[in-house]
């Protein structure tokens, strides 16, 4: 599937707290093409790096796993539109089968769509693509 | 654009000299290999790419570590073990089976350099002395 050049463009985050999945995520999108991509292993990091990268060189697409050690993925979604202030910025949310109970909670929160795991390369493109129609 | 992942290794536990060996071959390759404890990591890793094999270096930290987990959650999940010290038996052997695992002791060396040249088609691996050696490829 091929992603507009405007989207593989943009400067990614992925943040999961487990190293593989962080490896995994980040493998798609290059697969995308897909090659500017800024790592945080919890929602506090990456909180604080989009915070302190936003004058010189603005994260505009997060991907988040949802349940992280270190608060969940909801928890960093409402810190990105109330914190932050960043109500446009696309949150794509990563989230396994057993969290679907969860989604609604996220959707509140404010993101922009979400992902089931395992995802499939289609799937995944599909709604990275739609995220950033939002 | 980026190469498709072939699939992961998760070293769980302590090391041993074997799996010390192992895990320096698989990194030098350049693959993805992961030193964790974490079930559910293992478990995301495991689904997402359906080709992850977990090590262990001790028999009873692995059956210990996959009952404590409820792993493995799919039906099979490649678990190799590399017990040098002989912490198994026939015993610890059925369980393994019993849990629907593949699984290799070094004495089954020769199934281990299989699979693991299935699982990265261009390892070139041989068994010398009852012991697995792992090659680079000359042309790489």
């Amino acid at each position: 599937m091929s992603i507009p050049a405007s989207l593989v463009a943009k400067h990614f985050m992925v943040v999961d707290d487990y190293e593989s999945m962080r490896v995994m995520v980040s493998e798609q999108l290059k697969a995308f093409g897909i090659n500017k991509i800024t790592f945080a292993s919890s929602g506090n990091e990456a909180l604080k790096k989009i915070s302190d990268l936003d004058s010189s060189d603005p994260i505009q697409y997060v991907l988040t796993d949802m349940m992280m050690k270190d608060g969940s993925g909801i928890d960093l979604v409402t810190g990105i539109r109330q914190q932050l202030g960043k109500k446009n910025l696309p949150v794509l949310m990563i989230t396994s089968k057993s969290e679907i109970n969860l989604l609604l909670d996220a959707i509140k929160a404010g993101i922009s769509n979400y992902l089931t795991k395992p995802w499939e390369e289609e799937e995944f493109a599909k709604k990275l693509m739609e995220c950033d129609k939002n | 654009m980026g190469k498709p992942i072939e699939g992961l290794f998760y070293f769980v536990g302590g090391f041993n000299a074997e799996s010390t060996k192992l895990y320096e071959f698989v990194k030098s390759q350049k693959k993805h290999v992961y030193k964790t404890d974490n079930a559910d990591e293992i478990d995301q890793g495991f689904k997402q790419l359906g080709k992850a094999i977990v090590v262990f270096s001790d028999a009873k930290f692995a059956l210990s570590f996959l009952a404590e987990n409820n792993l493995p959650s799919e039906s099979v999940m490649p678990c190799l073990l590399i017990d040098k010290e002989g912490s198994y038996n026939d015993d610890v052997m059925k369980r393994f089976q019993k849990l629907n695992l593949r699984f290799y002791t070094p004495k089954l060396s020769a199934q281990l350099v299989k699979d693991i040249k299935d699982f990265y088609k261009q390892v070139k691996a041989t068994v010398k002395e009852d012991e697995v050696e792992f090659i680079v490829p000359k042309d790489e």
